[in-house]
């Protein structure tokens, strides 16, 4: 099982980890698993690497962590703060933006100037 | 801490990571580590293979190093601008020390000052405090704050040059640091002055200055070298006792190895040393008698000359210095879809330093260097990138041989063991057989290169009798370590056993 093709993830990690943990607040290890899982195993990271993204977005605000103990075992929980909702947002549509190019170049559509 | 990502944390405070947050990081490792480790297990994966599975799924040191590193903003300022925290932070020091004696001084005469026209002398207990503080700035805060700088610098893994020149300047300035408070005699205003020797204003003794300065710097120098010292022994013994303690099984007996190998068919085979060849005396060669009694190099020669001829005795402890033809699998394929198994065994060729008991060298076609340990003749050599390392755990079955088996290791240890043979040869570098006896007559050409001091011996070839035709002969290629120099020297042997002509190139 290989990993996504590093070429195509230029801030795909940061807009998933945004887009689930606005769901819910989540640890490291589920967040990678619900990364897997929503994407299809589409995109599968190196899960280790999970971890500076996190640390990064927390540094900016977009996150904030604390640590809580389930069922025995303290983790650190990761959640959305308004600042991430605002990057998420921006993200999401700077996303939909790129991708509805790469799909109008693919199927081969032409943007034709109104006379 | 989870001591097993000892490796990668090194490489993040190396990197100038911030300390704290290191700990967090590996400590989230560990959590995700434990948490993949109970997903594979529950997947069906042995012991070994689960674990070394989930040390795979969570990246390589290579990677998990790099995702942290590659953002700038976790580095810490001593990482970032060590310039500014060291010879500053040296100079803030001492000035906030400074500072807070001129303060108590102040305090002091404050507290003791009478109304102008009386006359006043200090309190009896004041001079004594006053010199413990003023001894304090000098002696002992110089040296404090270069401890400070030292732990800075040590937990940053920074080099010596920065806390060094702090500890310099620290040493410096607080050795030539004085303070004079004139208690006023007649009422008038106190004189109070703090200042440095170097300013110019007192004439000090310049030998004593140095003295002092020398003294504070030592001071502060020695723990921080200890200090050094103790992290990079710290650091080398955990891997060493990781691999060590990788090493649960027993190391295979050398019947066990040798049977395994009989058994394993491979298209490499490793060599044995021959045995000592007996060479005729020529009329105008040198003869030389070689009794060596040794089991490797590097040799201890003692060469007796009588009769025209050399006595030379070879001893030496067990050393794997040397090249090495080796004989293992490269790599374990775990897979989702099937049973884990064992990559292709392959041939490589090892070049290998060894400094007491510890092994370290190159090996091609690997990228990675191969480290071990020779404890007596039991041997282990690791090898690989990031988090996974294989390994051979063996023992040397002649000096110039090692066979045992392969294994897995993570994280510095060792996870599992298997029964696949791996073996290696001993194809160049000093090395003597145990007990061995040869009487070797060599050239008067190769005689200038001094006395045989060690030889290894590298294999057979077949030689034609003579140019052009198909019939062969065996020869032994060995090479020759002279007190000058080494040669490659081939002897061969008629039918009966003699040697029948010698080479050296």
């Amino acid at each position: 099982m290989g990993q996504s093709n590093p070429s195509f993830m230029n801030g795909v990690p940061e807009l998933l980890i945004l887009s689930l943990l606005r769901r819910r607040e989540m640890y490291g290890y589920e967040l990678v698993q619900q990364i897997r899982a929503a994407t299809g195993s589409v995109v599968v990271l190196g899960e280790g690497v999970v971890y500076p993204a996190l640390h990064g977005l927390e540094k900016d605000g977009a996150l904030k962590s604390h640590r809580k103990t389930v069922e025995g075992r303290s983790r650190v929980y990761y959640a959305l703060t308004p600042v991430g909702e605002a990057r998420l947002t921006e993200l999401s549509g700077a996303w939909s933006k790129l991708t509805q190019a790469i799909q109008d170049a693919l199927g081969g559509v032409t943007h034709v100037p109104a006379l | 801490m989870f001591p097993h990502f000892e490796p990668l944390r090194e490489r993040l405070l190396a990197a100038g990571v911030k300390p704290w947050r290191v700990r967090r990081y590996l400590a989230e490792l560990a959590d995700h580590y434990d948490d993949l480790l109970a997903e594979e297990e529950e997947s069906g994966k042995l012991g070994g293979i689960a674990r070394a599975a989930a040390l795979m799924r969570l990246g390589s040191i290579d990677d998990l190093a790099e995702a942290m590193t590659s953002q700038g903003r976790f580095r810490s300022l001593a990482a970032r601008a060590p310039w500014a925290l060291f010879p500053g932070g040296a100079v803030l020091g001492l000035a906030a020390g400074y500072g807070v004696t001129t303060l108590l001084m102040l305090g002091a005469v404050q507290a003791f000052a009478l109304p102008v026209g009386t006359h006043v002398m200090p309190p009896g207990w004041l001079p004594p405090i006053a010199d413990a503080i003023f001894g304090f700035d000098r002696y002992i805060l110089p040296v404090l704050l270069g401890w400070f700088m030292a732990f800075i610098a040590v937990r940053q893994r920074l080099p010596a040059l920065w806390p060094v020149m702090a500890m310099a300047g620290l040493s410096m300035l607080g050795a030539g640091l004085y303070c004079n408070a004139d208690w006023p005699s007649e009422p008038t205003v106190w004189r109070f002055h703090v200042g440095n020797l170097l300013d110019g204003q007192v004439q000090g003794s310049l030998s004593g200055y140095m003295i002092h300065a020398l003294a504070n710097f030592l001071a502060a120098l020695l723990p921080y070298l200890m200090l050094r010292r103790r992290l990079r022994m710290g650091f080398a013994g955990l891997a060493l006792a990781g691999l060590l303690a990788g090493c649960v099984e027993a190391p295979p007996t050398a019947d066990v190895i040798l049977q395994k190998m009989a058994d394993h068919k491979n298209s490499v085979v490793p060599g044995t040393p021959e045995d000592g060849v007996a060479m005729d005396k020529a009329a105008d060669e040198v003869r030389t008698h070689l009794s060596i009694h040794a089991a490797a190099a590097p040799a201890q020669v003692k060469a007796v000359e009588a009769d025209g001829a050399y006595q030379v005795s070879v001893t030496a402890p067990h050393s794997m210095a040397g090249s090495w033809k080796m004989v293992s699998p490269t790599n374990l394929t775990v897979r989702d879809d099937g049973p884990d198994s064992y990559g292709k065994v392959h041939t490589f060729l090892c070049r290998l330093d060894q400094d007491g008991d510890d092994l370290e060298g190159s090996c091609l076609p690997f990228r990675d260097r191969i480290r071990g340990v020779l404890h007596g003749d039991e041997v282990r050599l690791a090898w690989g990138a990031g988090l996974i390392h294989a390994e051979i755990r063996g023992r040397l079955v002649t000096p110039t041989d090692f066979a045992g088996t392969f294994a897995l290791g993570a994280l510095g240890i060792g996870v599992t063991g298997t029964d696949i043979p791996a073996y290696g040869t001993k194809i160049s570098g000093a090395s003597v057989e145990r007990g061995e006896e040869l009487t070797a007559s060599v050239t008067s050409q190769t005689t200038d290169l001094g006395g045989v001091r060690s030889l290894s011996f590298l294999g057979s070839v077949d030689k034609p009798v003579e140019e052009g035709k198909d019939e062969t002969v065996a020869m032994a290629v060995y090479d020759v370590e002279f007190a000058k120099g080494w040669k490659l020297c081939g002897f061969t042997r008629d039918g009966e056993g003699r040697v029948g002509s010698v080479e050296c190139r």
